[in-house]
C-alpha cells in the first residue's frame, strides 16, 4: 500500500536535504554492490590504490561523491552504471542484488528445493546471478527434469 | 496495546519499493491513527536543524542497508555499527540481549534484532561524547523489554500501516 512519506515534510523543510539524501542513496548502493560482489573494503582499497579510510569515507554517505569516484568504485567491482531517470513517484529501477535477495527469500520455505538447487543448479549458476538475466520462455516450468533448459536460456541471453 | 509501524525507504521518497527479504525496521508508536506518533519520528522532529538532517541521513542509510536482509555489521564499517553497550540480562527471555548502535556523524541510532527479521529502533539521539549516558542506555533497554513483553502478550503487537 502506497502511503505518504513519513519524513517527507521534514525533508522538504530543509533546503537541499533531498539532494543530500540522494548522496546517501549512492553511498548505500555502492556498499550493497560491494557486498553483492563478495569483495571486502580492503579488496576495494587495494584495487583502487586507496587507503581503508578513503573507502570508509566514500561508503559512509557523508560525502557528495563525484561521478568519477562512483565510476572508479563500480569499475573496480567489475560493474558500470547508468543514470536512470524516472517520474516522481514511479517505481525505482531494480539493482543487481534485488533479484538475489528475492531468490534467497523464496527458497527459505522450500528446503527440499533449496537442497536440490544447492546440489545441482546453484553451484554452476552462482556466477550467473551477478547481473541482469533474461529468460525468453516464460511459459516453461523449470524443474529437475528439464533444468538443462535453464542453462541453455542463460547462454542465449548472455 | 503495543503499537508499532514499519519505517520504509518510501518514507523518504515516493516510488522506492522495499525489498522482499529486508529487515523490517520498526518504531513503536503512541497513536493507532497516526504514523507520526512513531517514536523515531518524534525524536527526529525534536532535534535541531543540523542534527535532524544527520538523523534523516543516518536513518536513510540504515534503511537502505536493511534492504539486503543481512546484519548491518556485515555491511557497514565496524566503527559505524557495533554493540551499543554490554549485553544485558533480560528476565523475560532469560538470556542476554544485545542492543546495537549505528553511528552517522553525531547521531546514534540504537536498535535491536528481534525475531522474524524485525529490527526495533530502540532510541535515536544526537551524541557528541564517546560514552552513552545511563539515561540513554536505560531508555534503549526499556524499549527492548517493552517490545519483547508485548510480543509475548495475548494482545500482541498492533501494526500501523
Amino acid at each position: 500500500m502506497e502511503h505518504k512519506p513519513l519524513f517527507g515534510d521534514l525533508i522538504a523543510a530543509h533546503e537541499g536535504l533531498a539532494e543530500e539524501l540522494k548522496a546517501v542513496d549512492v553511498a548505500a548502493d555502492l556498499t550493497l554492490l560491494l557486498h553483492h560482489t563478495g569483495k571486502t573494503r580492503a579488496d576495494l582499497a587495494r584495487a583502487l590504490g586507496w587507503s581503508r579510510a578513503r573507502v570508509t569515507q566514500v561508503l559512509s554517505g557523508h560525502e557528495n561523491l563525484t561521478v568519477q569516484t562512483i565510476a572508479a568504485v563500480t569499475k573496480a567491482l567489475g560493474y558500470t552504471f547508468d543514470a536512470v531517470f524516472r517520474k516522481m513517484g514511479a517505481p525505482a529501477a531494480a539493482q543487481p542484488w534485488d533479484a538475489q535477495a528475492s531468490l534467497a527469500l523464496d527458497m527459505v520455505d522450500a528446503p527440499d528445493l533449496k537442497e536440490w538447487m544447492s546440489r545441482t543448479t546453484m553451484k554452476s549458476m552462482a556466477g550467473q546471478f551477478t547481473g541482469a538475466m533474461e529468460f525468453a520462455h516464460f511459459d516453461m516450468q523449470l524443474d529437475s527434469s528439464n533444468h538443462d533448459a535453464m542453462f541453455q536460456e542463460v547462454a542465449c541471453a548472455a | 496495546m503495543y503499537l508499532l509501524t514499519e519505517i520504509r525507504v518510501s518514507d523518504f521518497e515516493v516510488g522506492v519499493v522495499s525489498a522482499q527479504g529486508r529487515f523490517k525496521v520498526v518504531s513503536p508508536c503512541t497513536d493507532a491513527k497516526r504514523r507520526e506518533s512513531a517514536k523515531v519520528f518524534e525524536a527526529v522532529s525534536g532535534m535541531g536543524g543540523n542534527d535532524r538532517k544527520q538523523a534523516l541521513a543516518g536513518l536513510k542509510m540504515l534503511l537502505k542497508l536493511a534492504q539486503l536482509g543481512k546484519p548491518f555489521n556485515q555491511l557497514a564499517d565496524p566503527k559505524a555499527v557495533h554493540e551499543a553497550f554490554e549485553p544485558f540480562y533480560c528476565e523475560l527471555t532469560q538470556r542476554k540481549e544485545t542492543v546495537w548502535r549505528y553511528r552517522h556523524g553525531d547521531i546514534r541510532i540504537l536498535f535491536y534484532y528481534a525475531a522474524d527479521k524485525v529490527v526495533l529502533l530502540a532510541h535515536t539521539l544526537p551524541k557528541r561524547t564517546d560514552k552513552l549516558s545511563a539515561k540513554d542506555t536505560n531508555q534503549a533497554k526499556a524499549a527492548v523489554i517493552d517490545f519483547l513483553t508485548a510480543s509475548r502478550s495475548a494482545a500482541g503487537l498492533q501494526w500501523i500501516e
